[in-house]
């Protein structure tokens, strides 16, 4: 079931309901209606894939309990890589199974001996990237002892069912988030209000400015030998917009809609475009996932303990394996790569942490120097973006041969029509709700001077554009894919 | 607190619904048909046929945008007078479509006489219907309540914006995409010389090497369902304007024609030929599809032919 869909306006309000009223009498029901909607919320996609998501959380709920009932450090390190081989096993076989016997017969067959593996066909299951992540982060955690197991089989399935941030995160750890589902929830008014606007906020962005991006976008990429240098660099641009307000608005309904249910996801996005560098946009963009792989891989490998060129080492392994997380392809790989070239002289010069604060914080507008280092930030990522976007190695050798050509300096014949004209100001009005409520935690929690009537006003007018403008085919969110 | 929040939603939620739907009747006779598929012209048209033509027809028109656009329905009412008359045109449901549309409507509405009015483009182009959509039109043919298709096909979004679309579509025959479909279901055109779309005027004919073959062979496997069956297909062969025709063209028409004969005359389906005089370019809204005149003309020519 995806958010944008007339679907998801009938089920969650339902959901709301016989949740606060019907099933609200203990912990148990509440946990127990959980897991059943979640559930009805998967399968709604396909019931079939929804057997693995309850293997996944089966084996971490019996590994867990067994870590906790033992000392003996031989017997947990083998129940760990137990999980470990099940959830990364499944990930492995339905994300990676095809991309590898596919990069074997290339392999083979450009040293002259082709084998001719069969590629299997296989439908990657949503959101399997992102539960076996959050199941791995309870087992690891149980392993360090940072939390105890959760014995209750029903508050730790509705953990990891939980549908709001089932498909595409945030990917919540079990120390902040389980312990939710091990309280009775009790309404809280002003809770729900802020629900309600993250989620106007989210459909906001994903239905205006992702889904009108997305078929420009589309177009040009999908013509990529015809395009003009400057069309590429205006579907990068718009690709920028597009992929932020399709995972951005995808998390902020997300959580919304947790809260309209009594729970706090995590933050996933802090308004990473106003970043002044890498480290800065890193640390805004996906938060949830770049938090997991620094816990989980960046400091186990050693993070910067072990001096510099460890820690430059790490960082590279760390965003190499961010690529591949994203998708089974080499050109992922290679956004991850030189994502970590980008970031290794700010190691180096130990200028990863020298943006921690908003930019501008407790200003209207930015210095000059403010502006223009995000401007070169939102220029690097955009050309993270044409290798993210383009099909293909092949691909991305056209869109960076198109952009470095005579054709980057002609005025795209798209500039000047509507529907990019629709989304250019579109993405202004989104950039400039989110520029003037930077120092808060999303888009629309507007200025508290702003009077009722104003607020109103802007909630009536955000409606108005997502029904004027949203396109036809309101498509699926791009990180359901990963 | 929970009533609280609850009053307020409604309260606030209210003027969004009362406006969307205000705005719907307003607009309700430009309320688009069910998105069954994502081809708008075979949705209008099937909806239309399980809401006004359920009950059957004698003779039925099939095929793409030649059937709709090009067979004028006062002609072939005047030929076959007395029978009951469906055109079930849709763009895109050419040559190589019909063998996947035809059989669901054929077993629905039993007709005795199939009339097929193409264009060698047909087999070139045709947009192909996909499982899902085929299974989606045959539930929607079969379904007594057809307001049920918009609970299966829930697409708010789709719905607004078509809405807005078929405004020009239902009212304008000045527009290529013309859906105002008579009393039978034809949509004649009435593109003026001032709203012809350069391109599409001097659109060149194909060479008959462009035609595909597999096309040929679909539309041959329609040809023999409906012999099986017992139906007579007339096939009316639609011309290009005069100023596009030529020696080439001749040649294009001649071996497609031949072609067409060697399927169609060995299972006693006929195939009716426009060649015999010119088509002014006046009669026409592009390269192929004819002015409302021009298609009364065209059908009434082509059926002044047939004999029984």
């Amino acid at each position: 079931m995806l958010f944008n869909s007339i679907d998801f306006a009938v089920f969650l309000p339902l959901v709301f309901l016989l949740y606060w009223t019907v099933f609200n009498r203990s912990l148990r029901l509440q946990n127990a209606f959980l897991l059943v909607v979640s559930a009805v919320f998967y399968g709604w996609w396909d019931w079939r894939y929804l057997g693995l998501v309850f293997i996944s959380a089966a084996i971490d709920y019996v590994v867990a309990i067994s870590l906790d009932g033992t000392s003996d450090e031989k017997r947990r390190r083998w129940l760990l890589t137990l999980s470990m081989v099940a959830n990364l096993g499944m990930l492995g076989f339905f994300k990676y199974c095809d991309f590898f016997i596919t990069s074997f017969n290339d392999a083979f067959t450009f040293m002259g001996m082709p084998i001719g593996l069969r590629t299997l066909n296989i439908v990657l299951p949503v959101g399997i990237s992102f539960y076996t992540f959050q199941t791995m982060s309870y087992t690891i955690d149980v392993y360090r002892k940072q939390i105890k197991a959760s014995h209750d089989p029903i508050a730790f399935s509705a953990y990891i069912l939980f549908f709001p941030q089932l498909v595409a995160g945030p990917i919540e750890r079990a120390g902040q988030f389980l312990p939710q589902f091990h309280q009775h929830r009790t309404f809280d008014l002003a809770m729900a209000r802020d629900g309600l606007r993250q989620i106007l906020w989210g459909l906001f962005k994903k239905v205006v400015i992702a889904d009108n991006c997305a078929p420009i976008v589309n177009s040009i990429y999908g013509d990529i030998d015809h395009a003009s240098g400057s069309a590429i660099v205006l579907a990068t641009v718009l690709f920028a917009f597009q992929v932020y307000g399709d995972f951005s608005g995808y998390s902020d309904i997300a959580i919304g809609s947790a809260r309209l249910l009594g729970f706090s996801l995590m933050r996933n996005f802090a308004y990473p475009y106003f970043s002044r560098d890498i480290a800065e946009f890193w640390r805004r963009w996906h938060i949830s996932l770049s938090t997991w792989f620094r816990d989980y891989l960046y400091i186990p490998l050693g993070g910067s303990r072990g001096g510099k060129w460890m820690a430059m080492r790490n960082s590279l392994i760390i965003f190499t394996v961010s690529g591949f997380w994203h998708g089974a392809a080499w050109n992922f790989v290679l956004w991850g790569l030189i994502n970590g070239l980008y970031f290794i002289p700010l190691v180096w010069t130990d200028k990863t942490r020298q943006h921690m604060e908003i930019v501008a914080k407790g200003r209207t507008f930015p210095t000059l120097s403010e502006l223009g280092r995000m401007l070169i930030t939102f220029m690097l990522v955009c050309t993270f973006y044409v290798i993210f976007r383009s099909q293909g190695l092949g691909g991305m050798y056209t869109a960076f041969s198109g952009i470095l050509s005579a054709s980057l300096f002609t005025i795209p014949s798209m500039l000047l029509t509507k529907p990019v004209a629709i989304t250019l100001g579109a993405s202004a009005l989104m950039f400039l709700f989110e520029w003037s409520a930077r120092e808060r935690a999303y888009g629309l929690m507007l200025d508290p001077r702003i009077p009722a009537w104003g607020r109103y006003g802007i909630y009536y007018g955000l409606v108005l554009i997502i029904v004027a403008f949203a396109p036809m085919a309101g498509g699926e969110f791009i990180y359901f894919q990963f | 607190m929970l009533r609280k929040f609850l009053v307020q939603c409604t309260v606030l939620a209210l003027p969004i619904l009362g406006g969307i739907l205000l705005y719907g009747w307003w607009n309700k006779t430009y309320f688009p048909a069910p998105r069954l598929t994502p081809n708008i012209a075979v949705n209008e048209k099937v909806d239309r046929i399980v809401r006004l033509q359920r009950e059957g027809a004698d003779v039925l028109s099939l095929g793409s945008s030649m059937t709709l656009n090009n067979l004028a329905s006062g002609p072939v009412l005047a030929h076959f007078k007395g029978l009951r008359y469906v055109n079930a045109g849709a763009w895109g449901m050419g040559a190589g479509e019909l063998i996947q549309f035809g059989p669901m409507l054929v077993e629905r509405l039993k007709p005795r006489i199939v009339l097929v009015a193409m264009s060698p483009l047909d087999l070139i182009k045709g947009s192909r219907l996909s499982p899902r959509d085929s299974a989606a039109i045959v539930r929607h043919l079969d379904s007594a309540r057809p307001m049920m298709g918009y609970l299966w096909h829930r697409e708010a979004a789709y719905y607004l914006r078509q809405m807005e679309l078929n405004k020009i579509r239902f009212d304008d025959p000045g527009n290529y995409e013309y859906l105002g479909y008579d009393a039978s279901g034809a949509a004649l055109l009435q593109v003026d010389p001032e709203r012809r779309e350069p391109g599409r005027y001097a659109e060149v004919p194909p060479s008959y090497d462009k035609l595909k073959q597999e096309r040929y062979e679909a539309f041959a496997r329609f040809a023999n369902y409906l012999a099986e069956r017992d139906i007579r297909m007339i096939v009316l062969s639609s011309p290009f304007r005069e100023g596009l025709t030529n020696e080439a063209v001749n040649a294009l028409f001649a071996q497609h024609h031949a072609r067409l004969h060697g399927i169609l005359d060995p299972l006693g389906h006929t195939l009716l030929e426009a060649g015999d005089r010119t088509w002014p370019d006046a009669l026409y809204a592009d390269a192929s599809h004819f002015n409302a005149d021009g298609a009364e003309r065209f059908t009434a020519h082509c059926l002044a032919q047939l004999r029984d």
